[in-house]
Parts: C-alpha cells; structure tokens; sequence
C-alpha cells in the first residue's frame, strides 16, 4: 500500500508543480487555446507548393492526369494505396526517388500524399521531387484518409 | 544477493532509473509546445487539451519521481510512477511500429531525433535491469519487517 499511497503524493505533487511553473511567461503553454497539431497547410504555403482537394485528386485520377506518390513507409504502402501510386518513402527517400526518376518524366505532373492532413511527409517528398527537376508537383493534403473515407477505389500487394 | 543489496549499488541502480528520467523531462520542461507536438505524432491522443495537459504535467512527473528515486524519499512511489513509465512507453513504441508510423521519439525532448524502432524498444526495455534489481531491495526490506512483526507475537501470548 506503500507504494500506491507514494504513488499519489508525488503525482500530486508533479503536478502542482507543473501547473504553478506553467505560469512562467516564457515557456508558458496555454492549455486550452495552443494547438499541437502541425499546420500543414502553411507548411505547404510556405514552400510555394500547390495543393489539390478530394475533389481535384479524384478527377485527376480519373483522367490519368497525374502520376500519384505515396509518401507512407513501405509497410503501409502495399497494405493499400491509391491505384496506380508510386511509393516514395519519405525516410528512405534516396533510393525511392532514384527509383522514380527512372519511371517518371520530369514533365508530368505530380501529386503526392501521406496519411492525411495532420503529416508532413508529402511535403518532404514533394520538395524533393522539385529538386530532381519536376515542375508540377502538388500535395494532397487530404491523403489516405479522405481517399478512404470517401471510399475510393484502392489497390494493395 | 550481498551485492544486490549494497548500498552503493542501489544507489547507483536509482542514480541510472532516475537519470535518466530526469536528463528527458528537462529539455521538454523548456518548451512544452514542442513536446505537445511529439506526443500529437503517436496519433493516439490528438485532442490538443489533453495533450497540452500531458505536455506540462508529464515531464514534471519524470523529474520529481526521478529526483525523489535518487534521494531515495518516497521510492517506492517514486519507482511505481518510473517502472509504470517505461511500461507504459514500451506499449506505446511497439503499438507506434505495429502500426507502420514512423516518427521521432520525442523521449528526450525534440531535438531527440532517435526514430521509433526495435532499438528504441530496447533501450527502454532495459531500464527494466535497474527498476528490477531496486525492487529486489524493497522486497528483501519489507520481508524482514514482516518476519520481525512474528516474533513478537509469542512474547506477548503468555501474558493473555
């Protein structure tokens, strides 16, 4: 019982502590209002790229108009992707891109995704595309997610 | 058993336990926001109140449990909270990679950049070797307190 009663004094006490010194202006995080999540979108801003909705993805799938790049782990992409996509792995990057480069021309159009709207991944990838050359790369911020939600066609290994 | 028991080394299985606690909450005590974001990346709690709330309270929680292990005030709770701690993080790591997401760990603060991964599962796994052989002391204390409550016993039966 020791440990259990300890247990909740230091608990009690960590968190007291953390609470008053939270108080301190200069680190100070506001619990309510900040949120964690990262702005994806003004990531995408920031590095100029385009970016296409559900809608645009759908349509340019459709059409063919777009060679699509999956930029999940490897495991991730062969449990499901949207048909068709290449998958350049933002970690192993190196040897996906070298990989696409040898499939894909420099003049077609790009648009890469990752798991939805709350990772980086594409925009990695994307900016690394721009840097072997590709001039119409776009992000799809909306990803695996809404494709599946909407219930799109899929493909997997 | 002798060597398990000596004093300098429990100290030194509480310095490493606690350390290490300790050497992770300080960076994310410094800036919780970007702690808040490292936990949003497990995908688990997402909602940013319950984050922000972890991201401030959870590294004081590592200090002052680590601090108190080393003291060796309260260790037992001290060491319930740390042991639950490394626990809890090993689920964590192991669910992260069942699920494919690959993520910074965040465990030592952002500029952490160990990725999620077996090594990592390993390291944590091996702050089990100390908490093990702290808890052998509790338990070896405890006995003897529970075995001397017993012979008192039959002092005080003749006198009935």
């Amino acid at each position: 019982m020791k440990y259990l009663k300890q247990t909740v004094y230091i608990l009690a006490l960590a968190g007291a502590a953390a609470l008053a010194v939270n108080h301190v202006p200069r680190t100070r995080l506001s619990i309510a209002d900040f949120d964690p999540r990262p702005d994806v979108t003004a990531a995408a801003r920031e590095q100029d790229l385009p970016t296409v909705d559900l809608a645009e993805a759908f349509e340019l799938f459709n059409s063919g108009g777009a060679v699509f790049v999956d930029s999940r782990p490897s495991g991730l992409f062969v449990q499901g992707r949207i048909p068709g996509a290449l998958n350049v792995p933002e970690k192993e990057s190196a040897d996906g891109l070298a990989q696409f480069a040898g499939m894909v021309s420099t003049e077609e159009r790009v648009i890469v995704y990752c798991d939805g709207n709350e990772c980086l991944a594409s925009i990695h990838v994307a900016e690394q595309l721009r840097a072997r050359g590709y001039r119409h790369v776009g992000v799809f911020f909306g990803g695996w997610k809404e494709w599946t939600d909407a219930a799109y066609e899929i493909e997997w290994d | 058993m002798q060597l398990i028991l000596n004093p300098i080394f429990q100290f030194l299985c509480r310095a490493v336990l606690g350390g290490v606690f300790i050497w992770a909450s300080v960076s994310k005590i410094a800036d919780p926001a970007a702690f808040a974001q490292s936990i949003v990346n497990y995908k688990i709690v997402t909602a940013p109140v319950w984050v922000n709330l972890a991201a401030v309270i959870m590294p004081w929680v590592e200090l002052v449990a680590g601090v108190l292990l080393i003291l060796n005030v309260w260790s037992r709770g001290a060491w319930t909270i740390l042991t639950g701690l490394v626990l809890v993080f090993s689920v964590l790591i192991a669910t992260t990679m069942v699920r494919g997401i690959d993520i910074a760990c965040g465990c030592f603060g952002s500029s952490d950049t160990a990725r999620v991964g077996l090594g990592l599962l390993v390291r944590d796994l091996a702050l089990l070797v100390p908490a093990a052989l702290v808890f052998l002391k509790f338990r070896t204390q405890d006995a003897t307190t529970v075995s001397a409550a017993p012979a008192a016993v039959p002092e005080e039966a003749p006198a009935s």
